[in-house]
């Protein structure tokens, strides 16, 4: 067990693939769970569901752990997984658009960040993933992605096939819309 | 400042696990792996066998055909038929002179 705790993740889905090394498996699986969880829980917000994707997504690492590319990162690789299995089970016709990603802003002041930051710790948790929900799933994916793991952008560009740029630029919409939707919240007093 | 606001979003994104979640994954596991081990044979052993077994019998469905020949001709059986058809007609055509004829004979008795 020791000697499992000092691989990195790759060496120990090599082990895994290539040795069929069970406790290797589960490393990962308990590694990566809770934060898969918390990305799947942002597509429907729907608990049972969510675990379900990330079920399904361990599963498909079971299965295809022989089609792992040593020379690519594990984390994308699982990511990548994770967001195909939800965006399977989703409906994507409903709001999963292309967006025109030209603009050149992709970073919040930081006093807005900090408003921003100020406005989700009074806000309702309902409210808050009512209001997630209604941004358009690129965006949805990229705030998910941002918030949920230590990923550079470089690797959720890589998840998202997308450039570093274009995710900067979705996360930053993302949290634009959020911010807006929760100060309108806090005059109105709730979602509409 | 970004870390704060990540953490910010974190709780209130935050989901637990329902209890039995990791118990769950790991029958599911076991089903896979119950499912994979129950085949007798790989995947591509099967379709090497399958392959071999039916150009083996369309191999041995080509070499058992044999293209129909021409039937001999049996001129004395022939002879005989056409006799016997002649011998057939010719009898006919007498019967219905003999009948014709006596048709022909007007009796006394028919007389108007």
């Amino acid at each position: 067990m020791n000697k499992l705790q000092t691989l990195t993740d790759n060496q120990l889905m090599l082990m895994f693939a290539q040795e069929d090394d069970q406790i290797a498996f589960e490393r990962l699986y308990h590694k990566y769970k809770e934060a898969l969880m918390r990305f799947s829980y942002g597509y429907t917000f729907n608990q049972a569901r969510a675990e379900e994707m990330v079920h399904e997504t361990f599963l498909k690492v079971y299965r295809f752990k022989k089609n792992y590319d040593p020379n690519k990162s594990f984390r994308t690789w699982l990511w990548t997984i994770c967001k195909n299995t939800n965006l399977d089970a989703l409906d994507k016709s409903k709001n999963y658009k292309e967006e025109n990603l030209e603009d050149s802003f992709s970073e919040l002041p930081s006093e807005e960040e900090g408003a921003l930051g100020t406005l989700i710790e009074q806000a309702d948790k309902e409210d808050l993933h009512a209001i997630i929900q209604t941004l358009q799933t690129s965006q949805r994916e990229a705030l998910l992605l941002w918030m949920n793991d230590d990923l550079s952008f470089e690797e959720m560009g890589a998840i998202l096939n997308k450039s570093p740029q274009a995710v900067k630029n979705l996360v930053h919409r993302a949290k634009l819309g959020v911010k807006k939707e929760l100060e309108k919240t806090k005059v109105t007093g709730g979602v509409g | 400042m970004s870390k704060k606001l990540k953490e910010a979003f974190i709780a209130k994104m935050d989901v637990k696990t329902s209890p039995d979640f990791d118990s769950q994954f790991f029958k599911k596991l076991e089903k896979e792996k119950a499912r994979k081990t129950s085949r007798l044979f790989s995947p591509n052993l099967t379709w090497l066998i399958s392959g071999c077994a039916t150009l083996s019998v369309l191999f041995i469905a080509i070499n058992s055909y044999e293209a129909p020949k021409k039937a001999p001709f049996h001129h004395k059986e022939y002879v005989e038929a056409v006799i016997d058809v002649q011998n057939s007609f010719d009898d006919s055509v007498t019967n219905d002179n003999a009948s014709d004829t006596a048709d022909l004979t007007i009796s006394p008795a028919n007389e108007i």
